[in-house]
């Protein structure tokens, strides 16, 4: 008896729940089951004597035939070779050795992150490079890579106060950046020299750019191989108010390595556009091997993008 | 587990696991496509199966959810209701329980053909498919309070033809 009372509480407080569309199916579950005790009692249930309880109890289990009936129907309608397509489907899959990942999309990931590693090898290297204090006299070799690099687009350097380095300058470069009166373009310096700058002292510690010199219209240099972005025509750092302290400003603090402000290298501009360009092809590098690595193929590597070293005398 | 294991385990479970895909999607080559879909996650998740207590259980909620997903990129369209689906005997009942309850399915059958095509879906995917109210908002676009009340109000209605039908019969 007490089983029945607590049957139909339990379905009076489901009912009102299913006829307000927030019963959860397991509450549905539960509904299903006490309405089929209720009927199960027979002709003393409660069903019986409450038209109100009849119809609920009706209502809940045509809707729940409904479903059954419907789902054998659906089961009938399986189309014919589907068990064939999904056996040949499993075949497949175990003969590819599928192990729950996705092979391709690891590779994929792989490489982008070795791309990644050797890009930032190369970056902290090129960063090292030019960080490096520059060494006592006779190291001719640095500078002379240093000045190799330097961009002599006539139509983007026009840099003012630029010092010219030359192949027989042997003395160190302690850079400095001084103003000019008139723009000079600086050169590659493979031969030659300018008059101005036959002779350098063993000990001088800076480099005036001179201040009239102004480079022939014949002897500019075809640079036109230089690679983009293009240096703007003005001056990168103004004259007037130049400081005598040059850092990289494009590299963050964590990565120059730890300098006395007071020891801090004064870069000649031209070392100073060897670094921005030094970034500029850094960030090609990056770009190119991140194609590379989502390319379906990896092909040789393209260095049509890298700068050639102009070789025209001064 | 073996290929012949896996086969072993749940190829006898396809075609119940086609029709929870078909009450959903209500259409043969997309629940074909979502079955084979979703044995290949069944497969890519073999090792874990021996470790279930419920395998058919797991195996239909994989049908289930990979349907939903399917059909919630479809186009927002209700198929109508084959009401012949309502019409089938049970050969397990007697002769007047049976007349009762093809009497009781063709009722509503006759009412959910008064809805509109939306409401009809929305009634489909609760009574045939069994899905919650959230998933059902889901799969039609509409939203859960919606669902909720075009749920409520069908119940109802047939609440009050069930009631209506047992008196004339009292």
């Amino acid at each position: 008896m007490d089983t029945k009372n607590n049957d139909l509480i339990l379905f009076k407080s489901l009912i009102r729940k299913f006829y307000d569309a927030s019963i959860t199916p397991e509450e549905t579950r539960i509904l299903n089951e006490t309405a089929d005790r209720l009927l199960s009692v027979g002709e003393h249930s409660a069903a019986t004597y409450d038209p109100d309880l009849k119809a609920d109890l009706a209502l809940v289990v045509a809707l729940r035939n409904m479903s059954e009936k419907a789902m054998d129907e659906f089961e009938m309608m399986a189309p014919s070779g589907l068990e064939e397509r999904l056996e040949g489907h499993i075949h497949n899959l175990a003969s590819a050795g599928t192990s729950g990942r996705r092979p391709f999309r690891t590779k994929k990931w792989l490489r982008a992150g070795v791309a990644a590693a050797v890009v930032a090898t190369v970056i902290t290297g090129g960063i090292r490079f030019l960080t490096a204090p520059d060494a006592p006299s006779g190291n001719t070799g640095t500078n002379t890579s240093l000045a190799s690099t330097v961009s002599a687009d006539s139509s983007r350097s026009a840099v003012k106060g630029a010092p010219v380095i030359t192949a027989d300058t042997t003395q160190t470069l302690t850079p400095t950046i001084s103003p000019a009166s008139s723009p000079v373009k600086p050169h590659i310096a493979q031969a030659g020299h300018i008059a101005a700058h036959e002779e350098m002292p063993d000990d001088t510690p800076e480099i005036e750019a001179p201040q009239e010199e102004v480079i022939p219209a014949d002897e500019e240099i075809d640079d036109t191989e230089y690679f983009s972005p293009q240096i703007p025509d003005e001056p990168l750092i103004a004259s007037a108010e130049m400081p005598e302290q040059v850092t990289f400003p494009l590299l963050p603090p964590e990565i120059l390595p730890a300098v006395n402000p007071e020891q801090s290298l004064k870069l000649p501009l031209t070392t100073l556009s060897a670094g921005i360009d030094n970034v500029f092809r850094s960030i090609s590098l990056l770009s190119e091997s991140l194609s590379v690595a989502f390319s379906p193929t990896v092909g040789p590597e393209d260095d049509s993008a890298a700068p050639s070293i102009p070789t025209q005398p001064i | 587990m073996t290929e012949t294991e896996f086969k072993t385990i749940i190829m006898p479970l396809h075609k119940k696991l086609y029709a929870c895909a078909f009450a959903i999607l209500r259409n043969e080559s997309d629940a074909a496509d979502c079955l084979q879909d979703s044995f290949t996650r069944l497969w890519e998740n073999r090792e874990r199966l021996p470790l279930m207590d419920n395998i058919p259980g797991y195996a239909a909620v994989t049908v289930r959810n990979m349907a939903l997903n399917m059909v919630s990129r479809r186009p927002k369209t209700a198929e109508p209701i084959d009401k012949d689906l309502l019409d089938l005997p049970d050969s397990s009942l007697s002769p007047a329980a049976s007349v009762e309850q093809k009497d009781s399915m063709k009722a509503i059958g006759d009412m959910l053909g008064q809805l509109s095509p939306g409401q009809r879906r929305v009634m489909e995917l609760s009574s045939l498919a069994g899905l919650s109210n959230s998933e059902i908002s889901e799969a039609t676009g509409l939203s859960d309070e919606n669902v909720r009340v075009i749920i409520s109000r069908a119940r109802r209605k047939l609440k009050s033809l069930f009631s209506k039908r047992n008196s004339l019969l009292n």
